[in-house]
């Protein structure tokens, strides 16, 4: 039954996300070679045969940077849209649950945070930390918390005062119990749906980030840093900007459908 | 009153009346997906003449929404795709049989107004009163300007809705429930239409409330409007229907004159649904009550702030219920009905005074106290599928309940005659009844002393309604259980009680036993209440 309901744009956008996730687990099984070794003599190739996505001035195989780059870029969307909804879930659930004057700070919180333009946050973050992944990540996570936030927020109060909460707790059962067994679960899931679509939007920010120079560093195979290298050769040599670009498209497409996907078939 | 205008009445041609409606061999089949389909009406003939009311009545899924919304030509609306073919389908003089979805939408609301169940649902809560009332004159350019403006408020007053200027200016949620459906019945009868479907206009109502919507349905038919009522409800038949059709598995089974279908019913269906309606006393009375009292209110208080300021839901309440009695409590909405079931279920605690189980403190005990107790006190929600977590199965509903184990869980199916397999289920994919009946086993888990039911059945058609006051009934006689049975509905108090007590304004006005209170009613709000209850044969 949901199967079907999955469709078949769902079962596609989900083939894509078991490979990027291969990608990410054993890159070597997609592209076998060093995505940093040089190759002098075989630099700026179009995409054909043996460098089926060309290479770039150093002669680096743009394939296997693209694979490789799937661990930082993926990996580093996963990370953020992690500390996000762990950040999230402890200003969500106090927000929710806790005593009015504890929701009241936290959606003040949440509403400062919220309006803080997450370039800035980054921005202040590399001043801080110095350019790299870190700071990246960290700036998309706490730049996407107030968002889950707020739907936890709303969700857990919404459950809370559910018709099934109520009778559970007639039917004698206890405060950690009612949480874990209905609040918990019921919150949780719908939230599954939106952080699905949240890791592709912040596998984009990450590489916008790197696009910038305020993420990950060259020689680093990064999709964002990897478009800001091809930038210059853009009119010469289009394919080292195509497949990282490619790669973040496909990406951010992928978990949009899958998510989008989960919410039709999610139990509401 | 205005009458309906245009449409004459008199077949042109023949020079005789022609009805209003006519409908003859009418067939609605959905699909069913692959290529097969379901049929819902199976060749329908229905005629409702000018200044008449015809009620549709039948079990549920006879057929009779389905019907309903054909007469509008949105038989499709929302689901499966509907596949409509008519003889004839005739509205005021115009044969809609094969109109086109243009032609159906110059028709409704100007020959055809409808009328649904769900007021609150059905009025957009961001516009004004005059705006909704006033949509039909705009679609159809009617009326514009001050003349749009007077005939919303003619047909405010003609819904009978009291002062229409200042009501044209309100929004739904500033209205009570009887005031909505009047909103809705003016929006239908602004344009005049010849007829006017009603689905299910009074079940959401409060018996009192709904009482008064009948009378303006009596006055529009005496106006001239053909109305065509569609409901479970036979006490509205009653009222107002002057012909009942009898609709059962998508086939006429029965018409007549409304007096003769409801005293001499000739078909199944008719004598099922009649037998089906709550009457007379409790089949097997029970003994005065002896012994301590199991549940005990004493001056019970409970304030609700509101914009106005604080309210008292409940006040001065003194309740006592025994081992094994059968306690009804009746009043409209709003009287404190609920609020008191929740105070006697500790779900809250009373502003002032208490309330003890067994002679021990319930309501000032800590819920820490309370919890281990709870299994003895037990609700049975007014919306039973709200109290299920839609994640969990029936079974899994009825073990976190308390049942221990499978077997128990198949036993409580069966003590609700519901089937073992019931427990795999989901409860949103459970009939209104099933549901129902899974609350009760659900409330049953622990083995209770007490339950309290917080209108079990009021969203109920009767027949299902039946059988759930059939087996609570039995469970009462045999487990020796106390219910609290929370109603609008005095005919099924007196079906299922014991002693009543009255509620209006959060204060009990009147309390004895049922059948002492049926026959000799004291206070005005139990005369009302009296009044309000079908009068059938």
């Amino acid at each position: 039954m949901r199967a079907r309901l999955l469709g078949v744009a769902g079962w596609a956008a989900l083939a894509v996300v078991v490979l990027l996730l291969l990608a990410v687990a054993a890159p070597d099984l997609l592209a076998p070679g060093d995505p940093d070794a040089t190759d002098v003599t075989a630099s700026l190739h179009p995409p054909g045969w043996g460098h089926p996505l060309g290479t770039d001035e150093l002669g680096r195989d743009v394939w296997t940077r693209v694979v490789h780059g799937a661990r930082s870029s993926l990996g580093v969307g996963l990370v953020a849209t992690t500390i996000g909804v762990a950040i999230a879930l402890v200003l969500g659930l106090a927000a929710g649950l806790g005593p009015r004057w504890l929701s009241t700070v936290v959606a003040r919180i949440v509403e400062i945070l919220y309006a803080f333009p997450t370039l800035v946050l980054a921005l202040l973050l590399v001043a801080v930390r110095g350019p790299g992944l870190a700071a990246s990540v960290l700036a998309v996570g706490i730049a996407t918390a107030p968002g889950y936030a707020r739907i936890l927020r709303a969700r857990v109060r919404g459950v809370a005062v559910s018709g099934y909460v109520t009778a559970a707790r007639l039917e004698g059962a206890g405060w950690w119990r009612r949480l874990t067994r209905h609040v918990l679960p019921n919150t949780l899931w719908p939230l599954v749906v939106v952080v699905t679509l949240g890791i592709g939007q912040a596998v984009v920010w990450v590489a916008g980030l790197g696009f910038l120079g305020l993420g990950a560093l060259p020689p680093a195979a990064e999709w964002g840093a990897m478009l800001n290298a091809g930038r210059v050769y853009l009119t010469t040599a289009w394919w080292l900007s195509v497949g990282p670009g490619l790669a973040i498209t496909v990406t951010a497409a992928a978990l949009t459908v899958l998510g989008r996907a989960l919410g039709r078939v999610s139990p509401s | 009153m205005r009458t309906p205008g245009r449409f004459t009445g008199i077949d042109m041609t023949t020079g005789q009346p022609s009805p209003v409606l006519d409908v003859r061999g009418l067939r609605v089949a959905f699909d069913a997906g692959r290529g097969r389909r379901t049929d819902v009406l199976h060749g329908v003939d229905l005629t409702v003449a000018a200044g008449e009311c015809v009620a549709v009545v039948g079990a549920s899924g006879a057929g009779k929404s389905v019907l309903a919304r054909s007469l509008l030509g949105l038989a499709g609306e929302g689901g499966a795709r509907a596949h409509v073919t008519a003889e004839r389908l005739a509205l005021a003089g115009r044969d809609l049989a094969r109109a086109s979805q243009r032609a159906w939408r110059q028709v409704r609301g100007r020959a055809v107004g409808l009328v649904l169940q769900d007021a609150l649902g059905s009025l957009d809560p961001l516009r004004t009163v005059g705006a909704e009332v006033a949509e039909p004159l705009a679609v159809h350019r009617l009326a514009a300007g001050a003349e749009r403006t007077a005939r919303v408020e003619t047909a405010l007053a003609d819904a009978g809705l009291d002062r229409p200027p200042v009501r044209r200016r309100q929004r739904s949620e500033e209205l009570s429930g009887g005031m909505r459906q009047r909103a809705l019945v003016a929006s239908a009868i602004v344009t005049a239409p010849p007829l006017l479907v009603l689905d299910e206009p009074t079940t959401a109502l409060d018996a009192t409330v709904a009482v008064g919507v009948l009378d303006l349905l009596a006055r529009l038919r005496d106006a001239g409007h053909g109305l065509l009522l569609i409901t479970h409800d036979l006490g509205a038949v009653a009222r107002v229907a002057d012909r009942v059709v009898v609709l059962d598995a998508g086939r006429v089974v029965e018409q007549g004159p409304a007096a003769s279908v409801l005293t001499s019913p000739a078909s199944d269906a008719a004598r099922g649904l009649l037998a089906a309606l709550p009457r007379g006393p409790k089949p097997v009375p029970r003994d005065e009550p002896t012994g301590p009292p199991l549940l005990e209110g004493r001056g019970l208080r409970r304030v609700y702030p509101t914009p106005a300021g604080p309210i008292d839901a409940v006040r001065d309440v003194d309740l006592t219920l025994h081992a094994g009695e059968s306690l009804g409590v009746v009043g409209e909405s709003g009287s404190g009905k609920s609020t008191l079931a929740r105070l006697l279920l500790a779900a809250e605690r009373p502003d002032a005074g208490e309330v003890t189980l067994a002679g021990t403190p319930w309501s000032a005990a800590p819920e820490r106290q309370r919890r281990g107790r709870r299994a003895f006190v037990r609700l049975v929600p007014q919306d039973p599928l709200g109290a299920m977590d839609p994640r969990r199965s029936v079974g899994r509903i009825l073990r976190d309940a308390g049942a221990a184990d499978d077997s128990a869980v198949v036993r409580l199916l069966a003590s609700v005659r519901l089937e073992p397999a019931t427990a795999g289920r989901m409860p949103r994919s459970l009939s209104g009844g099933q549901r129902q009946r899974v609350a009760i086993a659900r409330a049953l888990a622990t083995d209770p002393g007490v339950l309290v039911l917080d209108e079990p059945v009021s969203a109920l058609d009767v027949q299902v309604q039946a059988g759930i006051l059939d087996l609570l009934a039995t469970l009462q006689r045999e487990r020796g259980l106390a219910l609290v049975l929370v109603s609008h509905d005095l005919a099924v108090v007196r079906r299922t009680c014991d002693t009543v007590v009255v509620m209006s304004g959060g204060e009990i006005v009147e309390r004895g036993p049922v059948e002492r209170v049926w026959a000799r009613p004291e206070h005005p709000v139990t005369r009302a209440l009296l009044a309000a209850a079908p009068a059938l044969p």
